[in-house]
């Protein structure tokens, strides 16, 4: 069996607690990784871009997002820095272990 | 980290919020679990035993200083990844845990545990995990004047 993170989802039952409600949210997720938490509350906000400037764990992420979250996330190999030209663009932003 | 906690004040929309998700400077156990029961075998060392947390946590409080954010809620976390076994659980560290090691000692007794525990058992790293939220406010950019003035 791989390596299994969080099964007793501690990690999304306190993201729940700190950002409420995500509908009609447009979020920005910041070191996303291969979208382990992305796909945890995804479904719940208007759009979610989600940004790492390693491009291999993005590419794992394109492989491994489920396909209802296709339209509703934008996953980018990038970082904060090239986001610039879109300014007050998001509701929620997530530092994800990035910081 | 503070210049990234103020492109990220830029990119937020007025009264936007900051969730902030990194670990904290608690050590982080070694567990051998088996039949409900969970034995320590030691902790995770890291090269820079947590200094990088700490200055997630000072890089935060600088930008509330600022008026940037406004703090309004934290809390801590357990993140919890468990492995078969204790060569999965390394490779996995090393993959995606910069600066982490399990000292020889600490493996050592940890495949101790796990043979006289049998073949259900599993390993795990438990990490005690801090959120925290802020609040965009707004401010006046370098040089404006103030409306009032």
């Amino acid at each position: 069996m791989p390596i299994c993170f969080d099964p007793e989802e501690h990690e999304v039952a306190a993201f729940d607690r700190m950002t409420g409600d995500l509908a009609g949210l447009r979020v920005l997720e910041v070191g996303c990784g291969d979208g382990r938490l992305t796909w945890r509350y995804a479904r719940r906000a208007a759009g979610v871009l989600a940004i790492d400037p390693d491009r291999d764990a993005i590419a794992v992420a394109r492989e491994e997002m489920p396909p209802d979250l296709a339209g509703r996330v934008e996953l980018r190999g990038v970082g904060l820095e090239e986001l610039l030209a879109r300014p007050r663009s998001f509701d929620l932003a997530i530092m994800s272990w990035s910081l | 980290m503070v210049h990234a906690l103020q492109t990220v004040h830029a990119l937020l929309a007025a009264d936007g919020i900051l969730v902030d998700i990194h670990p904290s400077r608690v050590p982080a156990p070694v567990e051998v679990h088996a039949s409900g029961r969970i034995a320590i075998a030691g902790v995770v060392v890291e090269d820079e035993d947590g200094i990088e947390y700490d200055r997630a946590d000072r890089a935060l409080d600088e930008v509330v200083r600022l008026g940037l954010f406004g703090k309004e809620r934290h809390e801590t976390f357990e993140f919890v990844r468990y492995a078969d076994t204790l060569d999965e659980l390394l490779q996995n560290l090393a993959e995606t845990w910069e600066g982490a090691h399990i000292p020889e000692d600490t493996r050592a007794r940890a495949r101790t545990q796990m043979e006289a525990a049998g073949p259900a058992a599993r390993i795990a790293v438990r990490e005690t995990v801090r959120i925290a939220r802020v609040r965009k406010l707004d401010v006046p950019a370098p040089g404006a004047s103030h409306p009032g003035l």
